[in-house]
């Protein structure tokens, strides 16, 4: 995500670095993280200044002890979740993902081992299944400029699909997979009339929409516009901070 | 009157209304009429207890004395408030033994599956994935695959959906879906299918291509969470969704993803639920914490001022599920406190 910039400053914030933090958020806003270690004159990468921001400055943050009712949740969401810090935390106004795990890992966790020896059988039933691949999907967001809809033009799509079902034209039949069955959904993402398309090219040349060529099923369409970059991005992040705060 | 219908069910030419021991949340219409009487409606009702134990309970409507009939065989205990109840879809009535006896799945805890038969309900199987026993997210909905009745797909509160084969009883397919919880889930077609979530989004996914799913659609303000789905079976270009305390009814059109083409914005509260009528395209309804039901007849060109719906009803509280009768299509049902009352349209 970073390039291979020179000399980011790691290591603990200072106390001048988290005021210009803090007042570069308060003028813009948290987000567009990219943007924040310029505008605040920082020398930190984007992923620094959002953690700082997360778990130590924003004013959300509750601090303090915890109340019995959000020990009691956790430990509940704990059963339910395991360590999915960042979505028990999600769950208790004010407290972040980092608090709840190491409140939990020195409170908690030898009491709740001892719990679990006689845990509810209702909830421990029969065989424990094989163990399954989670596959995690890439989610593709696709460009609002390569569909230049709108609602008053519902009307229009509605025709043009109408017509473009009645001729079936060559560009259909690139959609169907081995299978011989039709991606369907794909295929009326993508079935605009001709010139929808020419104007699209027109406008995004770095988006191939190329119907005519030898595009087979598997050649998805990908397109990811230039703002939703950043939050792809903060999708990575997330990953990343999933794994800071499950080590 | 049949002497078996309760006293509680209050009638006029336009509704009835059943009267349940319970608060009543999860609800489903049977798509086949009911064995003991081919013009009877079956329909199941979940309660809400905040405890343990829940029940489910099965009553039949009969449209032509505009009367419900109670059937203490069929009831049973859940555990948990069921989160939906659905019966199974296209069920072929020629298979064979199993033509007095239909499928119901519920989900909660687990995906549960259940033999209705004429008078007593056995329990078939209880599915769970969760790799180790000490944990299990609860499911928040479940869609049953109509093209593919073995498929039924579950969300989940661990930012999963998972696909299963109800016959072998394995799981197909379990895929991190969400960034967040997953609310709802719903089947296009036999290898399609898309979810909503916490994290705001609309996402399609294709059995076929397990490595990408695509957003069609994300809510304005980033992280407002997208509560349910709803994919339009007479026309599968369409879907629509709801928001977290909105009142707006979000009609998608997957050509045109991201922008939505219709919002429908004349609930005073928030939305609780949406249904697509089941033999028109352009037909949904949808109700919500202002009691009200709304039925919609989305136009060709939305006019400036936005969309009017086509009828209105007022239920006597918060209405917290609805569904449209696909056996009767006349009839819509509706689940407020602890009523059940069916609306002809």
């Amino acid at each position: 995500m970073e390039g291979p910039s020179v000399s980011v400053r790691k290591g603990a914030w200072t106390e001048e670095e988290d005021i210009l933090l803090k007042k570069c958020i308060e003028k813009y806003g948290a987000g567009e993280w990219h943007l924040v270690s310029a505008r605040a004159g920082l020398n930190r990468c984007r992923k620094s200044c959002r953690l700082r921001w997360l778990n130590y400055l924003s004013p959300n943050i509750r601090r303090g002890v915890f109340t019995n009712d959000e020990v009691d949740l956790i430990i509940r969401l704990h059963k339910l979740l395991g360590n999915r810090w960042s979505l028990i935390a999600g769950r208790l106004a004010g407290r972040t993902a980092n608090d709840v795990k190491n409140y939990y890992n020195t409170h908690l966790l030898k009491k709740n081992v001892d719990r679990s020896l006689d845990l509810d059988p209702r909830l421990n039933p029969s065989d424990p299944k094989l163990n399954i691949k989670v596959i995690k999907p890439r989610p593709q967001i696709l460009s609002k400029k390569s569909f230049p809809i709108c609602s008053n033009e519902y009307m229009k799509i509605n025709t043009t699909a109408a017509a473009a079902s009645s001729t079936s034209t060559p560009a259909s039949d690139n959609f169907l997979n081995e299978n011989g069955e039709i991606m369907w959904w794909e295929n009326l993402m993508m079935n605009e009339d001709e010139t929808d398309y020419q104007l699209q090219q027109g406008l995004t040349d770095d988006i191939d929409l190329s119907v005519s060529g030898e595009q087979t099923a598997n050649e998805k369409l990908e397109v990811i516009e230039e703002d939703n970059c950043d939050s792809l991005g903060e999708l990575y992040l997330d990953d990343e901070l999933w794994n800071l705060v499950n080590p | 009157m049949e002497n078996s219908t309760q006293e509680s069910h209050l009638r006029s030419d336009n509704s009835v209304t059943y009267e349940s021991p319970y608060t009543v949340y999860a609800m489903a219409l049977s798509p086949t009429p009911s064995p003991a009487n081919l013009n009877h409606q079956r329909i199941a009702l979940g309660s809400f207890l905040e405890e343990y134990n829940n029940r489910v309970d099965i009553i039949s409507f009969d449209p032509d004395s505009l009367s419900v009939k109670t059937h203490p065989t069929l009831s049973f205990d859940h555990p948990y408030p069921p989160t939906k109840l659905m019966f199974q879809p296209n069920r072929k009535s020629s298979s064979s033994s199993s033509s007095s006896s239909e499928l119901l799945a519920s989900s909660g805890d687990y995906l549960r599956l259940w033999e209705v038969r004429e008078s007593s309900i056995e329990p078939l199987s209880v599915l769970n994935n969760s790799k180790t026993s000490e944990f299990c997210a609860p499911l928040t909905s479940f869609d049953w695959n109509d093209v593919e009745p073995k498929r039924i797909g579950t969300s989940s509160i661990d930012t999963t959906c998972t696909i299963w084969d109800i016959e072998k009883c394995v799981v197909e397919t379990q895929l991190i879906a969400h960034d967040k919880e997953v609310y709802d889930i719903a089947w296009g077609e036999a290898r399609v299918f898309a979810s909503v979530s916490a994290d705001g989004s609309v996402r399609i996914f294709d059995l076929r291509d397990k490595e990408h799913s695509t957003i069609i659609y994300e809510s304005p303000q980033p992280d407002t969470p997208l509560l349910r789905l709803a994919w339009n079976k007479q026309d599968l270009k369409y879907m629509a969704t709801i928001q977290m305390d909105s009142n707006k009814v979000v009609i998608l059109d997957i050509r045109s993803p991201t922008m939505p083409v219709a919002e429908l914005e004349r609930h005073q509260a928030s939305v609780n639920a949406i249904t697509w009528a089941p033999q028109s395209s352009k037909h949904i309804c949808s109700a919500g914490d202002d009691t009200q039901a709304l039925i919609w007849e989305l136009p060709t060109v939305a006019g400036p001022n936005g969309i009017d719906p086509l009828c209105v009803y007022s239920a006597g509280s918060e209405i917290n599920q609805l569904q449209w009768s696909a056996a009767q299509p006349d009839w819509i049902a509706i689940a407020f406190s602890n009523k059940m009352q069916l609306l002809k349209v």
